[in-house]
């Protein structure tokens, strides 16, 4: 089994101060080139074995750009992935140059009152159906008004999850994380029936693809 | 702005950031499929608050698995 950890560009050297980087191996291509190991018969699927991946990764990130592979992927050899790799390699590369000096950023716009009031029961069918299109409307206003607020310093955003909590990953250039904490910042002051967590800096888990912002 | 309405920063090292950190990485990152890629991991996902807890992953068959849904898409 052979455990695909990142898409990397072909001239990706290995740094000497990383072990965890160090003991991986690489295919390389002529456009772009995979990281992976070999993990034997259990390569662990415990919390324990996602924290360490997750951090082979962002160390990764830190040699320059990566596009993770999403957690649990695996081929049967060393052909396959040579295979994988000609197949996707012009998108891969396509995408590792739109994240190339980027870091992903977590915004979490959560509810800001200390005890949220218990949901009026619905009268009727219609009542609960629309109670869903506001809320879902009140959503998606906010995630269009914090869009806004951070529009001069983030490349790419991507909503994630569902409407019960705005989730925003923000693709943001490394030159502009603290211009962007603090955009984030004065959006949060004005919405004062809002708390505001901004999570990373993370390798960009959310922007492999190119996409339309949710 | 108030002390309450400050925003909260947290590191992608501090424990309160694991939950976007296991959340990207079995829902992020790039997705393979085909006859030749194998999933190892098929991990349930259960937010409890901030507290996260795991489902033990499904072994995976000795067959190759070709887009097959997970728990949750069923």
């Amino acid at each position: 089994m052979i455990r695909l950890y990142a898409v990397v560009p072909a001239g990706w050297q290995a740094p000497t101060d990383h072990a965890s980087i160090a003991r991986l191996s690489l295919v390389r291509g002529d456009e772009v080139a995979v990281l992976y190991d070999e993990p034997g018969n259990d390569p662990g699927t415990g919390r324990d074995d996602l924290v360490a991946y997750g951090q082979v990764l962002t160390d990764l990130a830190a040699t320059g750009p990566i596009l993770p592979i999403r957690y649990g992927t695996a081929v049967g050899t060393l052909e396959d992935l040579r295979q994988t790799l000609e197949q996707r390699a012009p998108a891969w590369r396509a995408r590792l140059a739109a994240v190339a000096d980027h870091a992903e950023m977590i915004v979490h716009v959560l509810d800001g009152r200390a005890r949220p009031g218990p949901e009026t029961p619905s009268s009727s069918g219609r009542d609960y159906l629309m109670s869903k299109v506001n809320a879902h409307r009140s959503g998606r206003a906010l995630y269009d008004d914090l869009a806004a607020a951070v529009a001069p310093y983030v490349s790419e955003l991507r909503r994630l999850g569902n409407d019960a909590e705005l989730r925003v990953a923000c693709l943001v250039p490394r030159r502009d994380l603290d211009p962007f904490r603090a955009a984030v910042e004065r959006w949060s002051a004005s919405r004062e029936d809002r708390r505001t967590r901004v999570t990373g800096p993370w390798p960009p888990f959310s922007f492999t693809e190119e996409g339309d912002a949710a | 702005m108030s002390a309450e309405h400050a925003v909260e920063h947290v590191g992608a090292g501090e424990d309160l950031a694991l939950v976007d950190l296991l959340d990207r990485l079995i829902d992020g990152g790039v997705v393979l499929t085909g006859d030749i890629i194998l999933s190892v991991a098929d991990v349930d996902l259960v937010y409890l608050g901030l507290r996260l807890v795991l489902a033990p992953a499904r072994e995976v068959s000795e067959s190759i698995r070709l887009g097959q849904k997970s728990p949750q898409e069923k």
